[in-house]
C-alpha cells in the first residue's frame, strides 16, 4: 500500500527579512514516510524544524508561509504544492501545542462544531459527529462549557475533538503535552491511544516525552540539522541511548538505567516495563551481586539562615475560594527548593507572594525577618528575581544584549555594573553570539535562555523560576540545571516551580509539594519520593528509578543510585 | 480577506478595547484619568494601515465603552476612534516620518472633531457643552504621539511585523 | 482592573428568547426616536418603559445599578451645563448670579435622561443575546462572514488580552519597572516595555490563530458554510417586527407633521 504521507528530499526556508538575504534551510532534505494505522513519534532538539515539519504536512508550509521549498509533500496522493491548505486540512488535522490560540469559541460545542460547520455539513449529520468526537477524547460532559474554564489537558482534548470531528484519516500533534501537567499528559495520551485504538487513525507525534513515547509509538523518527537523524522502531531507538543523548534528547530512564548497569557490570539488560525492570533487578541483585547494593549517602544536613519566611498565608482571588490556605514555609538563605503540584494546586500563587506580586489575603511575608507588605515589587525586585513562564511575556527589547541589561539598568546601576553583569550572565548562558540579535525572533529556547538570563543578570539574593524546562529539549534542560546548580553553590537561593519529578529527583534537594492550595509536604526530595500514598494523592508520579527503589525496599532517587 | 488577516484584525481590537478600558492613565494636575487606547491606535493605522487600523481603534474603543457602562456614547465612539484609525492609517502607513506625525495629528484632529460636533448635536450638549470636553480628549488623542515611539520600539524588536497581514506566495529552491 | 465583555446574562425570558434581528431593530429605532424627540414627558416615560423592559426581561438589579452608577455623573454634567450655559426664557429662580430657566431645566433633563434611555437600550440587548447569536444577527444581516468572524474573535481574546497585560506588566515589575509614578506621557512612557511586549506577544497568538483557523479548514472554496445552531425568525418576531416598525412609522410620523415631542416641556407646539 503506498504511505498516506510522504515526503521526498523536502526542503524549507522561510522567508528572510531582507531580499538579498540567503534562505535559512530549517529542513534541508527529509525523506520520510507513513503507512496508515502507524503511530509516529517525531523527536529533535528544540529549534530543529519539527513545527515546520508538522504545518507542511498540511501545506500551511508554504502555502500560507511563504518562503522557499524544495522536493515534495505527498499527503494521500497529493502533492501539497498543488492543492490548497483548506482541501489538504481534510486528510491531516493538526493539533498544536497552545491551547489557548487554538479553542477560539464560546463554547466547548461551538469550538468542536467550528470546522464541520466550515464543511458545510447539515445540521443533524454534525450534531452526531460532534457526540462522537467528544465522546472518544472524554469531554462528552462538557458541551456547553467555556473553553476558558477547562483545565490544560481538557482544553487539549477539545482540541483533539475538534480536529477529530471533519475526520481526517491522520492527525498530526505538534507537541499536544508540552504545557500540561502530569494530570494533563496522562489524559492526552490516554485519548490519543483511544483514536488509534478505536479508530485506526494515523498519528504523528512531535514530543519530548521519551517515557510516554517508548509506551504509545510504532516508530520514532529523530530529526536533526534539519535532517532526518535516525527512524526507529521505538522499541528498540532507546537503546543504547547514546546516540540520542548525543543529539540533546530525552530518554526514558529505563533504557539509562539498563545502559548504564550493562556498562558497569556487563551485563545484557534491556528493560521497557518497570515491573519488568525490578523483577531483573531483584532477581540480579540477589544472584549475581549478593548484598552488594550501593546505599545512596545520606545529605549532610545544612543549616540554612532564614531569609523568606510565610507566616500561615491565605490568599484568595477577588470573591473566590482560597488559592492558598495556611501556608507555613520558610526559605534558608542558599537553599535550592522544589516546588511541585499539579495546575490549580497553588504554586504561582504561591511563589508571587515571594515578590510582592500578590499580597496575603491572610498571614505575613518576612524577607530577613521584616515583613515585605509595605514595600513595592520594584524594589522588591533588587532581592527575589522572578523569571515568568512565559518568556514572551518578559521579552521587549530590540537585541538580546539590551533585554538581559533592562533589569539591571532599573535597578539603577552605574553603566560599567551593567556591562559587566549583562556580559557575564550572556556568557554563562552562552548567549553572546546572539548579543546583537532580536530576542523575539529566536527559537523558543534561545527566547526561554534571554528570558532568564535577563534576571539572572540583576544577581538577586533569591531566584524563582516558574516551569523553566517546559518546551525544553535534554540538552538545554541539562544546561540550565547546571547553570542554576552553580548558582546556587555560590549562595543564592533558588525556588523552582516544575512538572518535571526527574529533574527534582536528580538535582534539587528539598521538596515542597502543593495539593489544593494546602501545602502537603515539605521535605528532602528522597524522602518525599518514598511516600507513595501522598503522591497517590497529588498524582504526582516518581521517576522510574524511584519507583524501582520502592520496590527494591530502599529509597533511590538518581541513577547513580542504582548503577554506582 | 485571508486568514491572517482576520486573525490580525480580531487581535488588534482586543488590544484596542484591553488598553482603553483597563489601563488608567493619571490627568497631570486635575485627579483624572484617561487611557492610553491612542497609543495603539496609531500604532496599528501605521502598522497595518487604514482598514485594519479604522476597525480597530472604533470596534475596539466601542466595545470598551459598552463595557465600561457607556452604552449610549458606544456608537459616537465608533465613529470618532474609526476615524482616527482610517485617517492615520491611510496618511502614516508605510511613510516617512513627516508622514506619521500628519498621520497623528490628522487622525487626532478628526477623534477631537467627530466628538465635539456628535455631542453638541446628536447628544444635545451644545457648543458650551461639548467645549468641555476638548481638553480631555485633546489630551487623549496628544498621548497618541507615543504610538509613533511605539511603533518604532516593535519594530526594532520584531521586524517581522512588516510582513503581517499580507499574501504570502512562496517560490522553488 | 478588569472588565467582562462579555455581558450576557443568562436567562429565559421573553426577550432572550427574542430573535437578535429584531432586537438589533429595536436598537436602531429607539436610538432614532429617542434623539427624534425632545420632550421631557417622553423621555421620563420611556425611562420608565425601559425599566419595565429590563425587569420583564430578568435583568439582575446589579446591573440596572451598574449603568445608573456609571452614567448619572454624566447625565448631571449635562443638566448642569445645560442650566449654566443656555438660559432661555422666564427665570424660575436666581443662584447669585445664575439664572436658572424652566426651559434650560427641562432641556438639560432631557439631554440627561436620553443618555440614561439609550444606555438602558443598547444593554436590554446585550445582556440577553450571547455572543455568537450577536454575530450571527450581523452576518445574516449581510456582514460578509469574515467580519463576523473578525468580531466573534475579537471579543474571545478581550478577556485572554487582559490577562496576558497583567502578567507582562508583573513581569517587567519583577523586573524592576516602576509604572506606579507620574502622570500622563511620563506614565506612558514607562510603560512602554509592556506595551512592547503585550504587542508582540499579541501577534504571535494573531499568527498561532490563523494556524488554527486553517487547520480547521477555513477559507475553503464549494459548498458554503452551514451552522449548527441557525437562528430561527418565529411568528413572534414577525409579530414585535410589525409592532416595532408601526410604532417606529406613527411616532415619525406625529412628530414631522405635528411636531409631537419636539418641544422641551409642552406634548405639542402651541398653536
Amino acid at each position: 500500500m503506498p504511505p498516506i504521507l510522504a515526503l521526498h528530499n523536502f526542503s524549507y526556508a522561510y522567508p528572510t527579512h531582507s531580499p538579498t538575504a540567503e534562505p535559512v534551510w530549517v529542513l534541508d532534505g527529509v525523506d520520510l514516510a507513513v503507512q496508515a494505522g502507524e503511530f509516529v513519534a517525531i523527536m529533535g532538539p528544540t529549534g530543529v524544524g519539527k513545527t515546520t515539519l508538522c504545518l507542511a504536512l498540511n501545506g500551511i508550509v508554504p502555502h500560507s508561509t511563504g518562503g522557499t521549498i524544495g522536493g515534495e509533500v505527498w499527503i494521500n496522493g497529493r502533492n501539497s504544492r498543488h492543492h490548497p491548505v483548506a482541501e489538504l486540512a481534510q486528510t491531516v488535522g493538526l493539533v498544536f501545542q497552545e491551547p489557548e490560540t487554538q479553542l477560539f469559541n464560546m463554547t466547548v460545542e461551538a469550538e468542536v462544531a467550528f470546522g464541520l460547520e466550515t464543511l458545510g455539513l447539515p445540521p443533524a449529520e454534525m450534531a452526531q459527529r460532534i457526540a462522537w468526537a467528544l465522546e472518544l477524547v472524554g469531554m462528552g460532559d462538557f458541551r456547553q462549557r467555556s473553553p476558558f474554564e477547562l483545565s490544560g489537558g481538557q482544553k487539549q482534548r477539545v482540541a483533539i475533538a475538534a480536529i477529530l470531528a471533519m475526520k481526517p484519516p491522520v492527525l498530526v500533534l505538534d507537541e499536544p503535552t508540552a504545557n500540561l501537567d502530569p494530570i494533563g499528559k496522562r489524559e492526552v495520551f490516554a485519548a490519543v491511544e483511544t483514536l488509534r485504538q478505536q479508530e485506526g487513525i494515523t498519528i504523528i507525534m512531535v514530543s519530548h516525552e521519551s517515557e510516554q513515547i517508548a509506551a504509545f509509538a510504532d516508530r520514532v523518527v529523530v530529526l536533526d540539522n534539519g535532517k532526518v537523524a535516525t527512524d526507529a522502531p521505538a522499541a528498540t531507538i532507546f537503546t543504547p541511548p547514546t546516540r540520542l543523548r548525543q543529539i540533546g534528547l530525552s530518554v526514558p530512564q529505563l533504557s539509562e538505567l539498563a545502559d548504564c548497569l550493562n556498562q558497569r557490570h556487563a551485563t545484557q539488560f534491556r528493560f521497557t516495563q518497570l515491573d519488568e525492570a525490578a523483577q531483573a533487578l531483584i532477581h540480579w541483585t540477589f544472584t549475581a551481586q549478593g548484598t552488594d547494593t550501593p546505599l545512596p549517602t545520606p545529605q549532610p544536613k545544612v543549616d540554612h539562615a532564614p531569609l523568606l519566611t510565610l507566616d500561615s498565608l491565605s490568599y484568595a482571588y477577588d470573591g473566590t475560594q482560597a488559592a492558598l490556605n495556611g501556608i507555613d514555609l520558610t526559605i534558608g538563605a542558599g537553599e535550592f527548593v522544589a516546588i511541585v503540584g499539579q495546575n490549580g494546586s497553588g504554586k504561582t500563587t504561591l511563589v508571587k507572594h515571594l515578590n510582592g506580586l500578590l499580597r496575603p489575603t491572610q498571614g505575613r511575608v518576612l524577607l530577613n525577618g521584616a515583613d515585605i507588605a509595605a514595600t513595592p515589587v520594584a524594589a522588591l525586585a533588587r532581592t527575589v528575581g522572578y523569571v515568568f513562564q512565559n518568556p514572551d511575556h518578559m521579552i521587549f527589547s530590540a537585541t538580546v544584549r539590551e533585554e538581559v541589561a533592562a533589569g539591571p539598568r532599573n535597578l539603577g546601576l552605574p553603566e560599567a555594573e551593567i556591562a559587566a553583569r549583562t556580559t557575564a550572565a550572556l556568557r554563562q548562558f552562552g548567549l553572546l553570539p546572539f548579543a546583537e540579535t532580536q530576542p523575539a525572533l529566536l527559537g523558543f529556547g534561545l527566547r526561554r535562555k534571554v528570558s532568564i538570563a535577563a534576571v539572572v543578570a540583576m544577581q538577586t539574593a533569591v531566584l524563582v523560576l516558574d516551569e523553566p524546562t517546559s518546551g525544553l529539549d535534554q540538552r538545554s534542560t541539562d544546561e540550565l540545571m547546571a547553570i542554576l546548580t552553580d548558582l546556587n553553590r555560590q549562595g543564592r537561593t533558588i525556588v523552582l516551580i516544575t512538572h518535571d519529578m526527574r529533574l527534582v529527583a536528580d538535582h534539587v534537594p528539598r521538596c515542597v509539594v502543593l495539593h489544593n492550595g494546602r501545602l502537603l509536604a515539605d521535605a528532602p526530595t528522597r524522602h518525599i519520593f518514598q511516600q507513595p500514598a501522598l503522591l497517590q494523592q497529588t498524582q504526582l508520579e516518581p521517576p522510574p528509578i524511584a519507583q524501582i527503589g520502592q520496590r527494591l525496599g530502599f529509597p533511590a532517587l538518581t541513577l547513580r543510585d542504582l548503577c554506582a | 480577506m485571508n486568514v491572517q488577516r482576520i486573525a490580525l484584525t480580531a487581535v488588534c481590537i482586543a488590544i484596542v478595547a484591553v488598553l482603553v478600558a483597563v489601563v488608567p492613565i493619571p490627568i497631570p494636575a486635575t485627579g483624572g484619568y484617561t487611557h492610553p487606547g491612542a497609543v495603539a491606535e496609531i500604532f496599528i493605522a501605521l502598522a497595518f494601515g487604514p482598514v485594519v487600523g479604522g476597525v480597530a481603534a472604533g470596534i475596539g474603543a466601542a466595545i470598551a465603552d459598552l463595557a465600561l457602562g457607556y452604552g449610549s456614547f458606544a456608537p459616537l465612539t465608533l465613529i470618532a476612534h474609526g476615524s482616527l484609525g482610517v485617517l492615520a492609517g491611510y496618511l502614516g502607513w508605510k511613510k516617512g516620518i513627516n508622514g506619521m506625525i500628519i498621520a497623528w495629528i490628522v487622525g487626532g484632529l478628526a477623534l477631537v472633531a467627530v466628538y465635539f460636533l456628535g455631542e453638541a448635536t446628536l447628544y444635545g450638549y451644545g457648543i458650551a457643552g461639548a467645549a468641555a470636553e476638548l481638553p480631555f480628549n485633546l489630551f487623549q488623542v496628544g498621548l497618541g504621539i507615543l504610538g509613533l515611539v511605539l511603533y518604532q520600539l516593535v519594530r526594532r524588536a520584531y521586524p517581522q511585523i512588516d510582513q503581517l497581514g499580507g499574501t504570502p506566495s512562496f517560490q522553488e529552491r | 482592573m478588569s472588565i467582562s465583555v462579555n455581558l450576557y446574562t443568562p436567562g429565559q425570558s421573553w426577550l432572550h428568547q427574542t430573535d437578535p434581528r429584531v432586537k438589533l431593530l429595536f436598537v436602531a429605532a429607539s436610538i432614532f426616536l429617542l434623539i427624534l424627540f425632545k420632550n421631557v414627558w417622553l423621555l421620563l416615560a420611556a425611562l420608565l418603559l425601559l425599566h419595565l423592559l429590563h425587569w420583564s426581561a430578568g435583568t439582575p438589579l446589579a446591573n440596572i445599578r451598574f449603568i445608573w452608577k456609571t452614567l448619572l455623573p454624566v447625565a448631571l454634567l449635562m443638566l448642569l451645563l445645560r442650566v449654566l450655559f443656555y438660559p432661555v426664557g422666564e427665570p424660575l429662580l436666581t443662584v447669585w448670579v445664575v439664572r436658572v430657566t424652566t426651559v434650560a431645566l427641562a432641556q438639560g433633563l432631557v439631554l440627561a435622561l436620553r443618555i440614561l434611555t439609550m444606555a438602558l437600550v443598547v444593554f436590554a440587548w446585550l445582556y440577553t443575546t450571547t455572543q455568537p447569536d450577536l454575530v450571527q444577527s450581523f452576518v445574516r444581516l449581510g456582514m460578509p462572514h469574515a467580519w463576523g468572524l473578525v468580531l466573534a474573535l475579537a471579543l474571545r481574546y478581550i478577556p485572554t488580552f487582559q490577562g496576558t497585560f497583567t502578567l507582562i506588566a508583573e513581569a517587567q515589575q519583577a523586573r524592576g519597572l516602576n509604572v506606579s509614578h507620574g502622570s500622563g506621557f511620563q506614565r506612558v512612557r514607562q510603560m512602554m516595555p509592556i506595551f512592547v511586549a503585550m504587542i508582540i506577544s499579541s501577534l504571535r497568538a494573531s499568527g498561532q490563530l490563523a494556524l488554527a483557523l486553517e487547520a480547521r479548514g477555513y477559507g475553503r472554496r464549494g459548498a458554503g458554510r452551514t451552522t449548527l445552531h441557525g437562528l430561527r425568525f418565529r411568528g413572534r418576531d414577525w409579530l414585535l417586527t410589525a409592532v416595532l416598525l408601526s410604532l417606529l412609522l406613527i411616532l415619525t410620523y406625529l412628530n414631522l407633521r405635528y411636531g409631537f415631542g419636539s418641544q422641551p416641556l409642552l406634548l405639542y407646539p402651541p398653536g
